[in-house]
């Protein structure tokens, strides 16, 4: 470390509020260095900035200096703060050991400058801290409590006059004990029952007796780890322990799925999943477009003949939960990387993402602890959080982000859901030949790891995420985004490295970090020899085990020919990324670690691969509802509509639109709003190459709330849902594919495994009508917490079971894509599809009206519509508009045309109310110029005319109850920054 | 593969992500900057191929190349993105390294009448060189303090004598930024005004609160355009968000639309002024 310290402080002009910096770096020399610092980190018209350092203070304010703060204000800057005395200064900075990419930053500048050496800008001896300086609150430590997470950061308040000067504070640093360098634990594998449990419950006891955190594994794991170290002779060490409880976490080998249940032998993803996908395929023959499902970090299918799509949705859960900014950010950067990490690297060129949250008015407060010391955010801090921390890493990471969904439930205080997804584009060959699906991983290639350093990052994150939110979760499985870097990382590996053929292989360090990573490449050469103590630490003292099993952001793993090792880490290098070779990938059958040449883990390969299947029992619930009603008593269609579309998963969100860059790229052919209404849709389609035709569309479909009555039907209506909103968008099935994203909860119990069995049944039989592959998953099984209220008493939160349905589809030609918005008065509207049948349960109006005992529409009546006259229709250019009904069927499909469209319509479909708001499968709404009518009901000879597009004066009547387009766009703009802020 | 496997290979320009190779071997020589989270280089690049110019992406960090393409090119993009994280301010920190790595190369291309576009993360850099030095004008955080992104129909000032906007009055072009707000010294709107450097307004009220509705401002005669609004994001006619109704209109008429928005225009007028 530097020996001594200056201290930069940038605040904002005049004593006004604003944002400002304070950074503590390496002494600058003298004043003239003081100067140039000032020159590159202060902008002279908003900004005035110091720099203190035991040889005395410099300013912004220099003599020459024509934007002399005194010639604005007639003071000096540290004046002007003091005598604004309405003022307070928030400061906000990393806890020791979290990663500064300001600091970092800050360090490159002073090296470009020449006023720190690059020893110590790549060291990273330096500290940032965001300031605020704000008008006086009535409660400055509120304030400040809502301006950082205690997990990750420190936050001081003082005025701003107190930072002008110097502290002599050298930057916090992570002192660790390091009495744990290079050392490697046996672990005694105790033969009673209980005793084991407490082990995998409390973790591997370290030096001190305490254990080292939660490991997750069944007793059966247990058992079997035992038998296999007492067949070696000799007791596990504590990295061969966590490489286990890694390698076969829930998170990481989805045990749960792939158990063995009643109904479902060799278990749910084989038989529903990967089922689906084989029949697909093998009905398709020689029109299949797969080209790499489940075995990599994300799907791929065909784009064209020389390019392909691969597509990989995440959930990122219990991490948001703690830390609900970060939790989504390394969601999404997270995915990134599995794209990036997909067969040799595919460039990311689309993000999604989707929420379920509690409502923002959510006052309840929980608590991890009894003594109600560690809250869980607020509700409001949780929304802000999980929305920005998406706007963050994507936007950052210059990929468009035009897709998501919100759907908001009491059921999601406990653990929020937080799903990112990311399609990437590759071409199928490489320049040398190489099938670019596969990864080629040889004997003898040198591991490298490049990225992020490693630090205590999100130690025991695969396995906390594999069980229920409490007390005990460790707080150190938060993780941190630092999307520049990755930006490095996948700018200098996908634009430059991937084509020259100097990588063998890659894939993403995620959940496990190295343990995963590693283990998993080292299945296509059998085996693998890491030297721990090459790997680049964030800051010395790291034990072996922490080292192999951190979570640190930002980092993928590489096998590289010996002979091109130099190469390549030299590129990294010119790229302001960092490269390490770790070891070397073997063919011994074993997988190797070492610190020092000393041994720390030696597994059999065979042995980890191979988690025991477990083998559960599954309980239908009992039968509740009786008697169910098919036709309320309802207010009138216009009424009903109006609460309907101020329902928050309904209403309007284009604040929270406009914070994701859904530009970036160029590629967009629809967008996120559609319409000269701006209402947002349901897909959204991009071009990945401005010189060729071809588009990739993007859905999402999901019934949590049904999903506790009929899961069977859940999953049918959002499989089928995902694939009209596709049709409806111009894309075709017959180029598409699915992505499911379970999150269950205590999914270990009969009566959960009973529904999740029905949801993966649910899928494996919509998908096989339609003839639709899955091609990627990822699930997520204990969104459950457990923890007290603000009195101590104990309480738990169970989200709800959610299944999430992604689709995407490739469009041979962009021109093909149809907008949701009515383009004329005039225009004559068409059904596709079964009349609704009055079933009004678990739907939106159901919702907004607080309807009991509704009736269920029938599972999976009519989810094998043939639509292919439909698309052969719009890519005639016949369709002026489409929509699929989803929340709040028909009546909001319709209504969002028509606002969109800044049109009204007439419609006499002959439908109850209860048939206007069912939310069923089957069913689009299309509207076309009436010269077309004829060609479009030759091609689509079951399409029934209900009635025609008008002005925008005759508003919207659904068999003769109608609603003016104001109060629609009332209902649905009235409220839309309720959840969102923007 | 032997050659790729001398890393001074790697060093060249990056290929832009299009299918083909750009087959412009003539015309003026466009370098458009990445890397350090720049992110709208390939899209910049492709615009300007499409107007006719031969455009080329290199990384800041060769520092000899891009001396080298700074001295050869006619026309430097400076493309959007978020360099460095935005850490310091937006656009700072990338500043500095040109300003410390190649700042005689960036004047000299201005001084022999080359041509800068600045967009968004790039006119916030351009902002913090040299080539504004003195001009008491900043980008700020938007007035409503989140990031944006919307479109936004822009004005030309009638007394603009900008080559980059010849022949524009108005036209509709997307932002996204969370920094967009001009803001200046007292005095400097007032300098900049009677300069003719006032040249590109949001046509209506600014989405960021920027000072004087300014959208893009210019220096060195009108040769250095910084703007925040992103011509590159309305090149082709589907970019814009009226597109799907005005083509289902247009088909009804027996016409069918241009492929290329009102932007390409830009491209094309610097890709003219480059050829004189």
């Amino acid at each position: 470390m530097a020996a001594s310290w200056s201290e930069i402080v940038i605040l904002p002009r005049g004593g006004q509020p604003g944002p400002g910096l304070r950074l503590v770096v390496p002494e600058l020399a003298d004043k003239p260095a003081a100067q140039r610092a000032l020159a590159a980190f202060v902008d002279p018209v908003t900004e005035v900035g110091g720099v203190f350092s035991a040889w005395g203070t410099t300013t912004s304010g220099g003599d020459a200096d024509p934007f002399d703060p005194s010639d604005l204000s007639g003071t000096a800057p540290a004046a002007a703060y003091t005598t604004a005395q309405a003022q307070r200064l928030y400061s906000v900075g990393p806890l020791p050991g979290v990663t500064d990419a300001i600091a970092k930053t800050a360090l490159d500048v002073l090296a470009d400058l020449g006023l720190v050496s690059a020893e110590e800008a790549a060291g990273g001896q330096g500290y940032a801290e965001r300031l605020r300086v704000e008008a006086d609150s009535a409660d400055p430590e509120a304030r400040l409590a809502s301006l950082f997470n205690p997990l990750i950061e420190r936050g001081r308040v003082s005025s701003a006059a107190d930072v002008w000067q110097y502290s002599g504070e050298a930057p916090p640093a992570v002192r660790l004990a390091g009495d744990e360098v290079g050392l490697v634990l046996e672990v005694d594998l105790p033969e009673d029952d209980e005793a084991l449990l407490r082990l995998s419950r409390e973790g591997v006891p370290g030096p001190d007796g305490r254990g080292r955190g939660p490991l997750g594994f069944q007793l059966s794991d247990l058992h079997a780890i035992r038998d296999h170290f007492s067949a070696l002779g000799r007791k596990p060490t504590d990295i061969e322990i966590e490489t286990l409880a890694q390698t076969w976490s829930e998170h990481c080998k989805h045990r749960l799925f792939n158990a063995d249940l009643e109904g479902a032998k060799g278990g749910l993803f084989k038989t529903f999943i990967a089922g689906a996908t084989r029949r697909v395929r093998a009905a398709r023959g020689a029109d299949d477009i797969c080209l790499s499902v489940f075995s990599d970090n994300a799907g791929g299918i065909v784009f064209d003949d020389d390019y392909l799509v691969c597509d990989k949705v995440e959930t990122h859960n219990s991490p948001s939960a703690l830390d609900p900014y970060g939790g989504a950010m390394t969601g999404v950067v997270g995915v990134n990387r599995d794209c990036l990490g997909f067969g040799q690297g595919a460039r990311p060129i689309l993000n999604r993402y989707g929420f379920c949250l509690p409502h923002a008015d959510d006052p309840s407060m929980l608590y991890r602890d009894r003594a109600a010391t560690s809250a869980l955010p607020t509700a409001r801090g949780l929304i802000d959080g999980v929305i920005k921390g998406i706007e963050d890493g994507g936007n950052q990471s210059g990929i468009p982000t035009p897709q998501g969904f919100l759907f908001f439930d009491e059921r999601y205080r406990g653990k929020p859901l937080v799903f990112a997804g990311t399609v990437g584009l590759m071409p199928r060959q490489l320049p040398d030949g190489r099938d670019a699906t596969v990864k080629g991983t040889r004997p003898g290639d040198a591991i490298v790891m490049v990225g992020g350093r490693v630090g205590k990052d999100g130690i025991h994150g695969a396995t906390f995420s594999s069980v229920a939110l409490d007390e005990t979760s460790p707080a150190t499985a938060v993780q941190i985004g630092d999307p520049i870097t990755q930006k490095r990382l996948s700018d200098a590996l996908i634009d430059e490295l991937r084509d020259q053929g100097l990588i063998r292989a890659l894939t993403d360090n995620g959940a496990g970090g190295l343990s995963s990573s590693i283990g998993e490449m080292a299945e296509e050469t059998g085996g693998a020899e890491v030297w721990l103590e090459r790997v680049p630490l964030k800051y010395p003292g790291l034990s072996p085990w922490e080292i192999w099993i951190s979570e640190a952001q930002e980092r993928m793993s590489l096998a590289i020919a010996p002979e091109h090792v130099a190469a390549v880490i030299t590129h990294f290098a010119a790229r302001g990324v960092e490269a390490t070779e770790i070891g070397r990938f073997t063919d011994t059958g074993a997988l190797v670690a070492t610190y020092d040449g000393r041994p720390a883990m030696n597994l059999d390969m065979a042995f980890l691969h191979e988690a025991p299947r477990l083998s559960l029992p599954v309980a239908a619930p009992p039968e509740t509802a009786t008697d169910l009603i098919a036709e309320p008593d309802l207010p009138d269609r216009g009424a009903c509509l109006r609460a309907v579309m101020a329902q928050p998963n309904l209403r309007g969100r284009t604040p929270l639109i406009r914070r994701y860059d859904h530009e970036v790229q160029a590629g967009s052919v629809l967008k996120p709003l559609q319409g000269q209404g701006a209402v947002h849709g349901d897909a959204t389609v991009v071009r990945p190459l401005l010189d060729r035709p071809g588009a990739v569309a993007v859905t999402q479909a999901l019934f949590p709330r049904l999903t506790e009555r009929d899961p069977y039907a859940a999953a049918v209506n959002a499989v089928d849902l995902a694939l009209r909103q596709l049709i409806a968008a111009g894309a075709p099935l017959d180029r598409a594919a699915l992505l499911d994203n379970f999150c269950w909860c205590s999914a270990d119990q009969p009566e959960r495994l009973f529904q999740l069995r029905e949801a993966a049944r649910g899928c494996f039989d919509t998908a096989v009508a339609q003839l639709v592959p899955f091609v990627s998953g990822k699930d997520s099984m204990f969104n459950d917490f457990k923890g007290f209220d603000a009195e101590g008493a104990p309480l738990a939160v169970s989200a709800l079971p959610t299944l999430l349905i992604s689709a995407l589809s490739v469009l041979p030609d962009w021109r093909a894509v149809v907008s949701m918005d009515f383009k004329a008065a005039g225009d004559a509207l068409f059904w596709v599809g079964p009349a609704p049948e009055p079933a009004l349960g678990c739907s939106e109006l159901a919702q907004a009206l607080a309807l009991d005992h509704t009736r269920l529409a029938s599972p999976a009546a009519h989810a094998d519509q043939d639509y292919t006259g439909v698309q052969a229709a719009m890519a005639k250019g016949l369709i002026a508009s489409a929509v699929a009904p989803g929340w709040g069927g028909a009546a909001a499909a319709l209504a969002r045309s028509a606002l969109a469209g800044g049109l009204g319509a007439n419609v006499e479909a002959g439908w109850t109310t209860a048939q206007w708001f069912t939310e069923a499968p089957g069913g689009l709404a299309l509207s076309l110029a009436p010269e077309d009518a004829e060609a479009f009901t030759a091609l689509v000879p079951d399409a029934r005319r209900i009635g025609t597009v008008t002005e925008a004066a005759g508003g919207l009547s659904l068999d003769g109850e109608g609603i003016a387009l104001a109060a629609l766009d009332a209902a649905y703009r009235g409220n839309e920054s309720g959840e969102i802020r923007s | 593969m032997s050659s790729a496997s001398n890393p001074t290979s790697l060093r060249g320009p990056i290929r832009p992500h299009l299918s083909a190779p750009a087959t412009q071997q003539s015309g003026p020589g466009v370098l458009v900057l990445a890397g350090h989270g720049l992110n709208c280089e390939h899209e910049t690049a492709f615009a300007f191929q499409q107007a006719g110019g031969r455009a080329e992406i290199r990384h800041i960090d060769d520092q000899d190349a891009l001396v080298q393409a700074l001295e050869q090119a006619q026309i430097l993009a400076v493309p959007g993105g978020f360099s460095f994280g935005d850490h310091l301010g937006a656009g700072k920190a990338l500043a500095a390294r040109l300003t410390a790595r190649v700042d005689a190369a960036l004047v000299g291309l201005v001084e022999r009448g080359g041509l800068v576009l600045g967009v968004c993360n790039g006119a916030q850099i351009l902002l913090k060189t040299g080539l504004f030095e003195g001009a008491g004008v900043t980008l700020a955080p938007n007035a409503g303090g989140a990031y944006l992104c919307q479109w936004e129909r822009l004005q030309v000032s009638g007394t603009s004598d900008t080559p980059w906007l010849a022949g524009l009055e108005v036209f509709d072009c997307p932002i996204a930024h969370g920094e967009g707000r001009f803001a200046f010294a007292p005095g400097a709107l007032e300098r900049l005004q009677q300069g003719g450097g006032d040249v590109l307004r949001y046509d209506g009220a600014a989405p960021n609160g920027s000072t004087d509705r300014l959208a893009g401002i210019t220096a060195h005669g009108g040769r250095v355009l910084a703007m925040m609004p992103h011509p590159e994001r309305a090149l082709l006619s589907h970019h814009h968000p009226d597109f799907h109704r005005r083509a289902a209109l247009a088909r009804r008429r027996g016409e069918a639309l241009t492929t290329f928005g009102p932007t390409l225009r830009m491209f094309r007028n610097a890709v003219e002024a480059a050829k004189q």
